[in-house]
């Protein structure tokens, strides 16, 4: 009897390890990319996607903006009567923007009063806390899309985050307990992939020092424009923060030949 | 080595900041509308993320050693750009442009980095807004052309 326990045990050790090996793909910090895909789904967004390309309303989404702000960049940028200042003059300008009046409009008064932004005593800017979803969905630098048979992962560069997208069709599991990434489930709708995450812990979301509470809910539209260009447009609504949904964006260029390295080093300046 | 001079440049220039900004704090730690210039000797490159650091000594105007710190771009970012853990050496006399401390303290965010060779490391989100800047000026120039 003590025998079949032991063997009972060893077979689910073996196939726990198994499942695990195939839901978390290791990062062991060794240079790990795709070069083209296994992947016959459709639509394909297989492989690694990196920094924006060098357009100025890509550049100013580098980590994410308002489709409000950046359409307020091109509106700025084709301007005649602006011809005469600079990108930088004109991104900043929407940026003041963004923060200072398009923002607010959108927080609700108990959000507003829990922003952050005092005056920082440290002399250096680098903070070692991973951050949390959102910020993470519109990370800038690499994103290593992989699909499974039934999840996709996405391996992110900064702070190597790795979230994994359920896509067997599951629901949302009831008494959700939350976390950093929260649970994300996903499906594809014509050339899209949708995601949605719920179950996220309260955090900084880097506008401009506000946060979102543990309410909140990301909606993820992946869309690849031609062969080099990876969209997202992200909806962020939280009844405790937002009086209507936040709409952002963020563009990847193609980057096959980038690595995602450990980033294990996290180190504030003296 | 010597102090250049900290040359508080207020010309409308600014990190290409983005949304998600705050959680590295930039604003809050550097004035990201001033471009300072200090020219030091190389104590050491820590090519780190989320940020990287050189240290540098400088010597001011009254002739002391001051220890100053320039943050940038992370590891991440940078190694893709060509920087290396032993791109400089110890000691080696650099020139460099960044955004001064809010507070005061001897620590710049980089802007770029000058060899006295003359080889410039910039940060890649400057030399991006450079492309982009040169796409602005070509398109402008079309449109005037048109208008002729």
């Amino acid at each position: 009897m003590k025998l079949i326990v032991a063997l009972v045990a060893v077979v689910a050790a073996v196939l726990a390890f198994l499942f695990l090996q195939d839901s978390a793909p290791d990062f062991d910090g060794t240079p790990k990319y795709t070069e083209a895909s296994d992947f016959t789904g459709t639509p394909n967004f297989t492989g690694t996607w990196s920094d924006p390309p060098a357009r100025a309303e890509d550049a100013f989404c580098h980590i994410g903006c308002l489709i409000e702000a950046r359409d307020h960049l091109t509106n700025l940028l084709n301007d005649p009567a602006l011809y005469d200042k600079t990108y930088r003059e004109l991104r900043n300008q929407a940026q003041g923007y963004q923060i200072t009046q398009l923002l607010p409009g959108y927080m609700t008064p108990e959000a507003l009063a829990r922003r952050m932004g005092n005056r920082d005593p440290r002399p250096v800017s680098a903070i070692c806390e991973p951050w949390g979803l959102v910020r993470i969905a519109l990370s800038p630098h690499a994103l290593q899309i992989t699909p499974y048979e039934d999840h996709i992962s996405l391996q992110y560069s900064e702070w190597t985050a790795l979230r994994h997208i359920y896509m067997d069709g599951r629901e949302f599991p009831e008494n959700l307990e939350s976390s950093k990434y929260g649970y994300s489930i996903g499906h594809y709708e014509g050339e899209e992939l949708v995601i949605e995450t719920r179950g996220v812990i309260s955090d900084n979301f880097g506008a401009g020092g506000f946060v979102h509470t543990d309410q909140a809910n990301l909606i993820e539209r992946y869309s690849r424009v031609g062969e080099d260009r990876l969209e997202v447009e992200v909806v962020l609504t939280d009844p405790l923060t937002f009086t209507q949904p936040l709409v952002m964006a963020r563009a990847w260029a193609w980057a096959p030949g980038e690595e995602i390295f450990a980033y294990d080093n996290c180190v504030i300046p003296e | 080595m010597k102090l250049l001079n900290l040359v508080l440049m207020t010309v409308a220039i600014g990190y290409p900041f983005s949304f998600g900004q705050a959680h590295h704090a930039y604003f809050n730690v550097f004035d990201m509308a001033s471009i300072s210039q200090i020219e030091g000797r190389v104590v050491k490159l820590e090519l780190l993320n989320p940020h990287t650091a050189v240290y540098l000594e400088v010597v001011n105007e009254q002739g002391e050693v001051e220890d100053w710190v320039l943050e940038g771009p992370g590891r991440l970012a940078l190694v893709r750009r060509g920087w290396d853990d032993d791109m400089f050496e110890i000691g080696e006399l650099i020139t460099v442009h960044g955004n001064p401390s809010r507070q005061g303290k001897k620590a710049m965010w980089l802007d770029r980095v000058v060899r006295s060779g003359g080889d410039e490391f910039v940060d890649p989100l400057i030399a991006d807004e450079l492309i982009i800047e040169e796409q602005r000026r070509q398109q402008i120039l079309q449109y005037r052309q048109n208008q002729e």
